[in-house]
């Protein structure tokens, strides 16, 4: 089964009710990976911004089924 | 019932003369216990009506370590010499951190006749508790520890969780109603106005939306609400 990164956030709260909420949409097999010092670049976005700066703080990403 | 009431009333007894009426000398000592009984009975009789009887019952016990306030001659007592105790750096510290948790399902079903056509019936319940002290009981409380015993199908997402998802979803529907009123001109999507709401949103290079002007309303507002969901936020930013 493959993924597919829907949603980042650095709140804990807000990736659940973001993942709750793609559940209750319908999609499918929707989770949440905590990833440790990380940068991610939100590309829905211009320019891009890094989610998580040096502080290295966890980031959260909602996948859900492709 | 008279008997176990007789039985329940020694076994206090007992407990209370093998532990010492004057509490002020007790041990640090942290006793829990817990009995649990469920049962389901579930049955479809012949003219299909479904019967279904749930038994439940719990009993608990804990005797907890209590600290000593004062001793017996009514003197306060320091209760940094504790034993036992929990601690977390050098200034946090509570009582002995304890954390036990159970949890389970259960689930039955019954059909009488032919299997595709007879009267079916079917249950489920759960169990869930967890008993926590000291810094144990602290973190649970700070990190909604409820939801690790929950016996929810949805794996435990908190009613709070799913009020703010309710209201996230409202809060999608709205952006979405707005972009399609926005972008649309005669029920098909509108070049230029589509070209003012991708801007800055990573989406300008998106082969869908670089087929979309023209197309009727509705292909957006689908992909809206389903695989460009997430992105209704950045979209609606650029309604002027």
């Amino acid at each position: 089964m493959s993924y597919l990164a829907i949603d980042f956030f650095k709140n804990k709260t807000n990736a659940d009710v973001t993942a709750e909420a793609f559940r209750q949409a319908g999609r499918k097999n929707v989770v949440i990976k905590e990833k440790d010092s990380m940068i991610v670049n939100d590309c829905r976005t211009e320019p891009h911004k890094a989610l998580v700066d040096i502080d290295a703080a966890p980031l959260y990403i909602v996948l859900s089924e492709k | 019932m008279y008997y176990n009431r007789i039985i329940s009333a020694l076994v206090l007894s007992v407990v209370i003369i093998i532990s010492g009426c004057r509490t002020p000398h007790h041990t640090n000592t942290l006793i829990f216990g817990t009995n649990t009984k469920f049962a389901i009975d579930i049955e479809a009789d012949p003219t299909g009506n479904p019967n279904l009887t749930i038994g439940y019952k719990r009993q608990e016990a804990v005797w907890m370590p209590l600290l000593a306030n004062s001793d017996n001659n009514g003197t306060p007592m320091n209760n940094t010499a504790l034993l036992f105790k929990g601690q977390q750096g050098t200034a946090d510290q509570d009582t002995y951190s304890v954390l036990a948790s159970f949890g389970a399902t259960f689930s039955g079903g019954s059909t009488m006749g032919i299997e595709t056509q007879g009267a079916k019936v079917s249950t489920e319940g759960g169990l869930a508790q967890f008993f926590a002290t000291g810094l144990a009981a602290r973190k649970l409380a700070e990190a909604g520890g409820s939801r690790l015993v929950s016996v929810q199908p949805d794996g435990g997402v908190s009613e709070e969780i799913k009020m703010k998802a309710a209201e996230l979803m409202a809060s999608w529907d709205n952006k979405t109603s707005r972009i399609i009123a926005y972008v649309q001109k005669d029920g098909k999507v509108d070049k230029d106005r589509l070209s003012a709401l991708l801007k800055d949103t990573g989406l300008g290079d998106n082969d869908f939306f670089k087929q979309l002007p023209g197309k009727d309303i509705n292909e957006l507002r689908a992909a809206l609400k389903d695989k460009y969901i997430n992105n209704v936020d950045a979209l609606s930013r650029n309604i002027k």
